[in-house]
C-alpha cells in the first residue's frame, strides 16, 4: 500500500447505458485467416515490407511506419500473405494472412530487464513489435523512439462504457502486467498507473512497484490525456505517453515469453443478444468468429461508442481494438417528437421526461443524430461536460476562425478527443472532431 | 402519418441540389423537421448522440411561456372588460382578451417568419426554430393598444437588424425580441411610453383609455412624497402586483406566472438560474442601496423597497425570458452571475434616476448583453491564467 493515492473528480457525465457486456469469457478458436489493419494508429505512414504469398512467422515485420522508420508492425501468426490491400492515395489498409497449421513463432532472446539501460529497453521494445503500445500527448501520436516521456499513464479502466474490464482477466495476466510496468519503469521512474475507484482490483502488488492512483469520476475522464490535465504539476509533463492494460500485458508477456503475445481480450456491447461479454482472441482475428449481426442495418462500431472507428469493413479486428459496439442505426421518423414527454428518449439532460431518471439503462443505444445540425446557441452543455475544464464553445470560434494560436493558449491541446462534447450538443456540431482536426493539422505542421 | 412522411420524403428531390425548387430548400427542410424527427445518423465522431436538439430547446422556452401567455390574454381581456364598466366573466376576458392579443401574435409570427424564411434562402441556411421563440416575445412584451403597422415593423427590425444581419440564430448578440422592443419604444414613444396601457372596447367614441402603470405612478412622484403609498392609493397592492390583475404589457404583470416560468426554464435545464439570480441580487443590492441613501429631500422612487422592485413593471418577464437567452447571454458559468447582477442592479437605477424611463429592464438587458463577450472575455482570461499551458 505504499503509492496509492486517491483523487475526486467531478462527474459532471455520469450516465450508464443499455448493454453492458458481462464479466464471462469465451476463448475463441484462432479462424484461419487474421487480418492486419493500422486504423487505430493515428498518423503512421505504413511501408510494407513483405510480398504477396511470402511466409511469415507469428512475431515477424510486416510494414513499417515512415514517419519512425524504426518502428514495425509484427505479424500476430504464422501463415501466408494471402493478400495486401491498399485504399485511397495508396494507404494500406489490410494485409490478410493465412494462417498455417503449425504455429511457429520467431524465438526472442532472453533478457534481465533490472540490468538494461533506458536506450536497451527501447531497443528490446522496438525489435518486438511493442513500441506501437504507446500513444504520445498532446497529440496522440506514436512517440519518436529518440524521444524519453517525462511520464507514462497507464490506463488500468476504461474511458468508454462496455470496454473490457481488468479485473476479469486479472487472474490471467497479472505477471505479465508487473513485468510490463517493470519494463516502463526502465523508461522513465514516473509511471503511473490509474484505476477506477470503483473497480474491484487489487492493486497492492502493482504499488510495491509504482503509483497507483484511484480515480473516482466518470468514464470520460479516463482518457490519459484527461488524466494527465489534472495530474500534471508543470509544462514539462505535457508530452507524456499514454498506454493501456492489454499494451502493459502484451510487453511483459512478449518479454517473459521470449515470443511475441498476440493473445487480447475484447468486450462485445450493445448488441441485444447473449453476445454481451469479454472474448479472449488473437490479434486481427476474423470479426464473424466472435459476433454477428443481429439486424442488417446495426452499426458495428470498432471501440467505444464516443471514439470507435467508423469503418465500412467488418472483416478484421483492427490492431489495438478492445471493443465492438453493436448498435441500431436505423432511426424511424417520430411524429412531432419535440413536443412529445419524451419518456423513451435518452437524454443526458433534463429536457425529455427521461431525463429525470436514467434513460440509457432502459433503451438500446442508437446512431440517431437526433436532431439537425444548427449554429452554436451557447448553451453551456460543452462546458459543463469536459473532462478537461475546457471551454469548447470559445475553442470553437477559435478552430472555425484559424486562431489555433489563442485555441492554444484555452487549451486545446489538452483536449482528450473524447467526444463527450458531440455527444451532449444541441446543435449536433461534431466538436471534437473539429477539435482534432486541429490538432491534426497542428502536428502536421509541427513535424513537417 | 406514414402517409404525409411518405408523400415528403417521395417529394424531397424536387428541392435537393438540382432539383426544381433547389432555393426552397430551407422551407422544405423545416416543414419536414417540424412534423417528423430526423433520421439521419452520426457519419463521424461520436456515434451517439443526446435526444436534446435545438428544436426540443426553443421549444421548451415556448412551453415556459404558455402561462404567462394565457393569464396575459385573460388579463388583457380583463382590463378592457373592467375599463368598458362591463361584466368579467373568465370566458369573456378570455374572448376579449383574444381578440385583442391574437392579431397582435399572428402579426409578429407571419411578418417575422417571412423575414426568417426569406434570409434563410437567400443566404442558405435553414429556418431556425428561435424564432419561435422571438415570435412570442415580443409581442407579449407590447401594450394591448399597440398598432399592427408597428408590431409589423418592430419584428421586422428585430428579425433583421437584431439578428439576421449578423448571420442568424447564434450569431446575433443583442436579444432580437427586445432589439425590436427597443425600436418600437424609441420610434414610437407615444404608444409605449409607460402610461397608455389599456384597449377600449370598441363602440365607444375614444379608443384607447389611459392608466398610470405602478411603474409610472412611482417614477412621477414628487420629491418628499411618499412612492409606495402612491401606489398603493392608486389601487395597486403589493400581491396584485405579484399576481398580475393590473394594468400592463400583455405578458409582464404577473410576477407569479413568471416564477412559474422560471420553474419550467431551471428544471428542464434549458434557462441559466445563474442569470436568474444574479438579476434578482443586484435588483435587490441596488434597491437596498438606493433604500439607505434616500431622503426626504431626494426623489420618491428612491424609497421604492426592494421587494416592490421585483414586482413592478416586467422585471420578472425580462430576468426570466430575456436575459436567459443564451445566444446573447454570456456563455461561461461565473459571467452568468456578473450578467445576471448588473442587469438588476442597471434596471434598479435606469427606472430611478432616470423618470424618462420608467421601464429600465429593457434598457438594462441590451446594455448587458453588449458587454456579454466582454465578461466573457475576462472571465475566460482568468481561467486561462489557472490552466498548465500546453502550447506547442
Amino acid at each position: 500500500m505504499k503509492n496509492q493515492t486517491k483523487i475526486k473528480l467531478k462527474k459532471a457525465f455520469n450516465i450508464s447505458f443499455k448493454g453492458k457486456p458481462s464479466r464471462s469469457i469465451q476463448s475463441v478458436e484462432p479462424s484461419p485467416m487474421v487480418g492486419v489493419i493500422p486504423d487505430q494508429f493515428k498518423f503512421m505512414k505504413a511501408k510494407v515490407i513483405v510480398n504477396l504469398n511470402d511466409q511469415v512467422k507469428r512475431g515477424q515485420a510486416l510494414f513499417y511506419d515512415k514517419k519512425n522508420p524504426q518502428v514495425y508492425i509484427h505479424s500476430p501468426v504464422s501463415g501466408t500473405i494471402a493478400s495486401i490491400q491498399y485504399g485511397h492515395q495508396r494507404r494500406l489498409e489490410c494485409i490478410e494472412i493465412q494462417s498455417s497449421d503449425k504455429d511457429d513463432p520467431l524465438e526472442f532472446q532472453s533478457v534481465d530487464v533490472t540490468a538494461l539501460s533506458v536506450s536497451d529497453v527501447k531497443s528490446v521494445l522496438l525489435e518486438r513489435g511493442l513500441w506501437p503500445s504507446f500513444v504520445e500527448m498532446p497529440f496522440h501520436n506514436m512517440p519518436n523512439p529518440n524521444t524519453t516521456p517525462p511520464a507514462i499513464i497507464v490506463m488500468l479502466s476504461n474511458p468508454e462504457p462496455f470496454h473490457p474490464q481488468l479485473s476479469v482477466a486479472i487472474k490471467d495476466v497479472e505477471d505479465h502486467l508487473i513485468a510490463g510496468i517493470q519494463v516502463l519503469k526502465k523508461l522513465t521512474p514516473n509511471v503511473v498507473v490509474i484505476v477506477d475507484a470503483n473497480e474491484a482490483l487489487n492493486c497492492d502488488a502493482l504499488s510495491e512497484l509504482t503509483q497507483v492512483v484511484r480515480v473516482d469520476g466518470d468514464f470520460s475522464q479516463f482518457e490519459p490525456a484527461s488524466i494527465l490535465y489534472h495530474l500534471k504539476q508543470s509544462v514539462d509533463e505535457n508530452k507524456s505517453w499514454g498506454c493501456d492494460w492489454q499494451s502493459v500485458v502484451k510487453i511483459g508477456a512478449t518479454i517473459t515469453l521470449q515470443r511475441y503475445y498476440n493473445q487480447q481480450w475484447v468486450s462485445v456491447g450493445g448488441n441485444q443478444t447473449k453476445d454481451n461479454q469479454h472474448y479472449k482472441v488473437i490479434e486481427g482475428v476474423n470479426v464473424a468468429a466472435i459476433v454477428k449481426k443481429k439486424n442488417k442495418r446495426d452499426r458495428m462500431i470498432f471501440g467505444g461508442l464516443f471514439t470507435g472507428l467508423h469503418t465500412t469493413t467488418e472483416t478484421y479486428l483492427p490492431l489495438g481494438t478492445d471493443a465492438i459496439n453493436i448498435i441500431d442505426s436505423d432511426p424511424q421518423p417520430e411524429f412531432m417528437s419535440f413536443v412529445q414527454p419524451g419518456a423513451n428518449k435518452p437524454s443526458f439532460t433534463t429536457a425529455y421526461l427521461s431525463g429525470f431518471f436514467n434513460s440509457f439503462k432502459k433503451t438500446q443505444p442508437s446512431t440517431a443524430l437526433n436532431g439537425s445540425s444548427r449554429d452554436c446557441i451557447s448553451c453551456g452543455l460543452c462546458t459543463d461536460v469536459c473532462p478537461v475544464s475546457l471551454l469548447p464553445q470559445q475553442i470553437l470560434r477559435n478552430v472555425t476562425g484559424d486562431d489555433i494560436e489563442s485555441g492554444m493558449r484555452h487549451g486545446l491541446l489538452d483536449c482528450s478527443s473524447c467526444g463527450v462534447c458531440t455527444y451532449v450538443c444541441p446543435s449536433k456540431i461534431d466538436l471534437a472532431s473539429m477539435f482534432t482536426l486541429a490538432k491534426d493539422t497542428l502536428y502536421h505542421e509541427v513535424t513537417a | 402519418m406514414r402517409w404525409l412522411y411518405n408523400q415528403l420524403i417521395s417529394n424531397e428531390h424536387l428541392f435537393e441540389k438540382g432539383g426544381r425548387f433547389e432555393r426552397l430548400y430551407p422551407l422544405y427542410e423545416a416543414v419536414l423537421t417540424i412534423h417528423f424527427s430526423t433520421t439521419e445518423t452520426t457519419k463521424k465522431g461520436a456515434h451517439i448522440r443526446d435526444g436534446l436538439d435545438t428544436k426540443r430547446f426553443m421549444i421548451l422556452v415556448v412551453m415556459a411561456l404558455v402561462p404567462v401567455t394565457l393569464f396575459g390574454i385573460y388579463n388583457t381581456g380583463l382590463q378592457s372588460l373592467l375599463s368598458a364598466g362591463k361584466e368579467t366573466g373568465m370566458l369573456g376576458c378570455l374572448i376579449q382578451g383574444g381578440i385583442i392579443f391574437l392579431p397582435i401574435l399572428l402579426t409578429s409570427y407571419v411578418v417575422g417568419g417571412c423575414w426568417e424564411v426569406l434570409f434563410a434562402i437567400i443566404r442558405k441556411h435553414e429556418i431556425n426554430e428561435g424564432f419561435l421563440v422571438t415570435g412570442l416575445l415580443f409581442p407579449l412584451t407590447l401594450p394591448p393598444t399597440i398598432p399592427l403597422w408597428q408590431v409589423a415593423l418592430g419584428i421586422s427590425f428585430g428579425i433583421v437588424v437584431g439578428k439576421e444581419v449578423f448571420g442568424g440564430t447564434g450569431k446575433n448578440f443583442l436579444n432580437p425580441a427586445l432589439t425590436a422592443r427597443a425600436f418600437v419604444y424609441f420610434s414610437y414613444p407615444a404608444y409605449l411610453s409607460g402610461d397608455v396601457w389599456t384597449r377600449f372596447v370598441s363602440n365607444a367614441s375614444v379608443d384607447t383609455y389611459t392608466s398610470a402603470t405602478p411603474l409610472g405612478i412611482a417614477a412621477n412622484t414628487p420629491i418628499s412624497g411618499h412612492a409606495i403609498d402612491n401606489i398603493q392609493s392608486a389601487g395597486f397592492s403589493l400581491w396584485d402586483c405579484f399576481i398580475g390583475l393590473i394594468p400592463g404589457s400583455i405578458g409582464e404583470t404577473s410576477v407569479l406566472f413568471c416564477v412559474l416560468g422560471a420553474a419550467i426554464l431551471i428544471g428542464t435545464g434549458i434557462g441559466s438560474w445563474r442569470t436568474m439570480v444574479g438579476c434578482v441580487m443586484g435588483a435587490v443590492a441596488m434597491a437596498g442601496l438606493f433604500n439607505l441613501v434616500a431622503t426626504d429631500a431626494t426623489i420618491a422612487f428612491l424609497n421604492v423597497t426592494p421587494v416592490w422592485h421585483l414586482c413592478i413593471g416586467s422585471f420578472a418577464f425580462g430576468t426570466v425570458f430575456m436575459a436567459t437567452d443564451p445566444v446573447s447571454a454570456p456563455d461561461l458559468n461565473a459571467s452568468k452571475w456578473i450578467y445576471g447582477f448588473f442587469i438588476g442592479l442597471l434596471t434598479v437605477i435606469i427606472r430611478v434616476i432616470n423618470p424618462a424611463y420608467p421601464e429600465g429592464v429593457m434598457l438594462a438587458i441590451l446594455l448587458m448583453n453588449v458587454f456579454a463577450p466582454l465578461i466573457d472575455y475576462y472571465v475566460a482570461e482568468h481561467k486561462v491564467k489557472k490552466r498548465i499551458p500546453n502550447v506547442v
